[in-house]
């Protein structure tokens, strides 16, 4: 089920009813466990509307790591201990490897054995990658990690733990929560305010916004581009690249303030996952500020286990180009995913060898300074989109030409005639300014959660910043067959 | 970095120190609410796109003001050219320009569930309506709310819930793509053809050669993509299943065109047609492909004139044996010698 079609309208105030309804029951404790039950229906039934298969999958994995959370909270001595995480780890990321590089892994093998003459006939098997399992493998390894750090209790509850791993609005494509800071949500009583539901509401609206304008008004222009088989110029190259960088952050960012919207009308406070990245002036920055939840996961789980940063300067780099290079396979079974991780790990490196130990904002504001952080936002942009280009190509052959042509003289050539052959003026025109309202909205708003965290300012203003919205989502929006959100496929 | 939704935020001018209530939240949705019901209405009563969406019912609805109608043309503009009014009272024809076959079904399932006493449907078999041009109608979203009505299992294809959704004006995607063509040509400064009054030079003064030039070139366009998709065969087959579901009788028509439209039919994509119709046992077909060849028969090279829709429901007529030409029409006495060929 997707969050910007019909029947999520239809389902989500469906389940919200009930769920309140539900808030009726005493004594809380038994509220909470209706509650979690109708969480948990809701969430399987939700996930099912793509494959009723995968539920298993789901069912398996809460089911493991159920098992290992009790284990190991019951387990005497650090050595088995040890040993139930390992299995947790095992398992998940078994199962995680399996349907989503086993193919990849199997495919690169034959290729690297063909370079050497040697034909291998081994079949890859036709894996279909379950949606969202990726989200899901990560956020329930943060509990059997946490279990096993005694940052929190085994949970005994089996309807709450299985209602924590399925939770509908950030199931497929997170955020991804920490299981500290998820899990004890769904053990107290939740309460809704009127502040909560309206900013809940809001945070959906900006979503939609993000999503229905933003992100596939752009998917028109970038799609028309990078699916044409023949060599394109430069410019246009460029341009699409552009426009993609827009339209990952409006479908992934779109999505993540509708589950954050979703969550919080459920009583739930889900983790920010973007914060205005495309206004970052580096690198680090920018990963501060791009998908939160999984840039600190891998910070958490795979960077610091590492080392982190309290080594030396080499070591520190390498930390670096693995997280970052494990985090683009993350992203796929697909080398365009690994370069792009990698290349990002590369960004960071300057930074590393030859920035400010520590990044201390300047006070004060001085129109001085402005030409100063501007020109270290494009930069970090431009950066940005260069890598763009690989998480977007389909092969690596295709990412390279593509970015082979940016960096030639072909870059000069005028876009417009290519645009026109592929009917792609006008929505390039309603994504142009798509993307203005956002930048805009992002920049009045960038202190906060979302950019239509408005309720701060006078009712004229709110009012015209809500009828905008609902006025461009309602004009503007893309109205082809209904896109996924790109991150599904992760 | 964490999310946050405080009610308040000091610095901003004007900015609300009151968290809201329950009861203030409920009334600024109402007037949200009722702010977005008068855009709707405002929308629905001034629009081109809903103007036509109010035409193309009403072309459904008439079918009510004729008690003893039990025929039914059904297609797209080459039968919407047999104007209702040249039809004999028992006769109704709810064809439209730019119908497929999905509409087609659409309205003779909403006549049917409301009751219409349909005997006989005259549906069109031209070979252009399995092409690639008829896979998604203009008019598509106009027959949404007769398929969500009649609780259709075919034809919504985001399923029923976007389909209730499309009916509310501002969320309908295919008035926001026409509002978006208007935008788009406002920015370009063009204005559609009808406004500025622009109209086809009349097909009777084009000479021979110009006539075959434009009816080869239509005919090439229209022509394409035919047996390419399975969707309009599949159309035909539910159209065929739900006449005899309640016992109508089906007499497919092959309408009069230009012989350099015709011949623009690809090769074997008439024989998948006749093989379509003969698998559906639809037996009675009239084909008028060569009916007649005066220029002054037709308007275009695929849409009959007036005095070619006279002529040519002076044809059925007789094929048929029922009058289905309306009783104040004179039949045209040139008729028989302009015939060329009558399958």
């Amino acid at each position: 089920m997707l969050f910007h079609t019909a029947i999520y309208a239809v389902f989500l105030p469906l389940i919200l009813g009930l769920y309140w309804l539900l808030g009726l029951v005493r004594p809380p404790v038994t509220r909470v466990r209706a509650q979690n039950f109708l969480l948990l229906v809701a969430s399987y039934f939700f996930y099912g509307w793509w494959d009723w298969r995968f539920v298993g999958l789901l069912v398996l994995s809460s089911a493991i790591d159920y098992g290992v959370g009790l284990a190991l909270q019951n387990a005497v001595g650090e050595r088995r201990r040890r040993s139930i995480l390992a299995l947790s780890i095992a398992a998940n990321l078994g199962i995680l490897g399996f349907f989503k590089y086993y193919n990849f892994f199997a495919a690169s093998l034959i290729d690297a054995f063909a370079t050497l003459g040697i034909h291998l006939h081994a079949a890859t098997l036709r894996v279909i990658l379950p949606v969202g399992l990726s989200f899901y493998t990560f956020q329930a390894l943060t509990y059997t990690v946490g279990v096993y750090r005694r940052q929190l209790d085994a949970e005994r509850d089996p309807i709450a733990f299985f209602a924590y791993v399925a939770f509908f609005p950030q199931l497929v494509a997170g955020p991804i929560e920490r299981a500290p800071h998820m899990l004890p949500q769904f053990t107290h009583p939740r309460t809704l305010t009127p502040a909560a539901f309206a900013s809940g509401l809001r945070q959906i609206a900006w979503g939609l916004f993000c999503k229905l304008v933003v992100a596939d008004n752009c998917a028109v222009v970038v799609n028309s581009i990078f699916d044409k088989p023949e060599p394109i110029p430069g410019s246009a190259a460029a341009l699409a690249a552009f426009f993609f960088a827009f339209q990952i952050y409006g479908d992934f960012s779109g999505y993540s303030h509708i589950a954050l919207g979703s969550a919080r009308l459920l009583g739930f406070e889900l983790m920010q996952n973007f914060a205005t990245p495309y206004f970052s002036q580096s690198i680090p920055e920018f990963w501060r500020r791009w998908h939160i939840s999984l840039s600190t996961w891998f910070r958490d789980f795979v960077f610091i286990p590492l080392g982190g940063s309290r080594v030396g300067k080499w070591r520190y780099a390498r930390n670096i180009i693995v997280t970052f290079t494990v985090s683009g396979l993350w992203h796929g079974a697909n080398w365009t995913f690994v370069t792009w991780g990698f290349l990002n790990g590369l960004y960071y490196l300057p930074h590393i060898f030859f920035g400010r130990s520590k990044e201390t904002p300047e006070a004060g504001f001085s129109l001085l300074r402005v030409p100063g952080i501007a020109l270290r936002v494009a930069i970090t942009f431009v950066l940005t989109v260069i890598a763009w280009i690989f998480f977007r190509a389909k092969t690596m052959h295709a990412a390279i030409a593509m970015l082979g042509e940016v960096f030639s003289p072909s870059i000069a050539v005028s876009p417009w005639p290519l645009l026109r052959q592929v009917g792609s003026i006008m929505p390039l025109l309603f994504a142009s300014a798509a993307i203005a309202i956002l930048l805009i909205m992002e920049f009045m708003h960038r202190d906060k959660g979302y950019a239509l965290e408005v309720e701060s300012r006078s009712t004229p203003a709110r009012w015209l910043a809500y009828a905008t919205v609902v006025a461009v989502i309602v004009c503007f929006r893309y109205t082809g067959s209904a896109l996924d959100f790109i991150y599904f496929q992760f | 970095m964490s999310s946050h939704h405080a009610t308040t935020v000091a610095g901003h001018p004007g900015a609300s120190t009151r968290s809201p209530t329950w009861s203030s939240l409920a009334l600024k949705g109402i007037l949200g609410i009722a702010l977005f019901a008068i855009a709707n209405l405002a929308t629905y009563y001034t629009s081109g796109y809903y103007e036509r969406e109010r035409e193309y019912d009403e072309g459904v609805q008439d079918y009510f003001t004729r008690p003893h109608a039990t025929a039914l043309f059904a297609g797209d503009s080459h039968v919407a050219q047999l104007d209702n009014e040249l039809l004999a009272d028992d006769v109704y024809n709810v064809a439209f320009g730019g119908d497929s076959l999905r509409e087609v079904y659409a309205k003779l399932r909403y006549l049917l569930w409301r009751g219409a006493r349909i005997q006989t449907l005259y549906l069109t078999a031209d070979a252009h309506m399995f092409g690639d041009g008829r896979m998604e109608s203009s008019n598509r979203a106009f027959v949404d709310p007769y398929l969500l009505e009649t609780l259709s299992s075919y034809g919504m294809q985001s399923g029923w819930p976007s389909t209730a959704l499309g009916s509310v004006p501002l969320f309908n995607d295919d008035f926001v793509q026409y509002l978006k063509k208007r935008i788009t040509m406002s920015l370009k400064g063009e204005t559609p053809a009808l406004v500025r009054g622009e109209e086809a030079v009349p097909w009777e003064t084009l000479t021979d050669a110009e006539r075959e030039a434009q009816a080869v070139s239509t005919g090439k366009m229209d022509h394409a993509g035919i047996g390419a998709h399975p969707e309009p065969f599949l159309w035909y087959e539910r159209i065929a299943a739900l006449a005899v579901a309640h016992h109508v009788h089906i007499v497919a028509v092959l309408y009069p065109a230009h012989p350099g439209y015709i011949n623009s039919v690809p090769s074997g994509a008439d024989a998948r047609v006749a093989a379509e119709l003969a698998a559906l046992h639809i037996t009675d077909v009239l084909d008028f492909r060569h009916a007649f060849s005066q220029p002054s028969y037709f308007s275009d090279p695929d849409h009959v004139s007036r005095k070619g829709a006279i002529a040519l429901l002076e044809l059925i007529s007789t094929r048929t044996g029922h009058n289905i030409l309306a009783a104040t029409i004179v039949p045209d006495a040139a008729r028989k010698t302009e015939m060329t060929r009558v399958e």
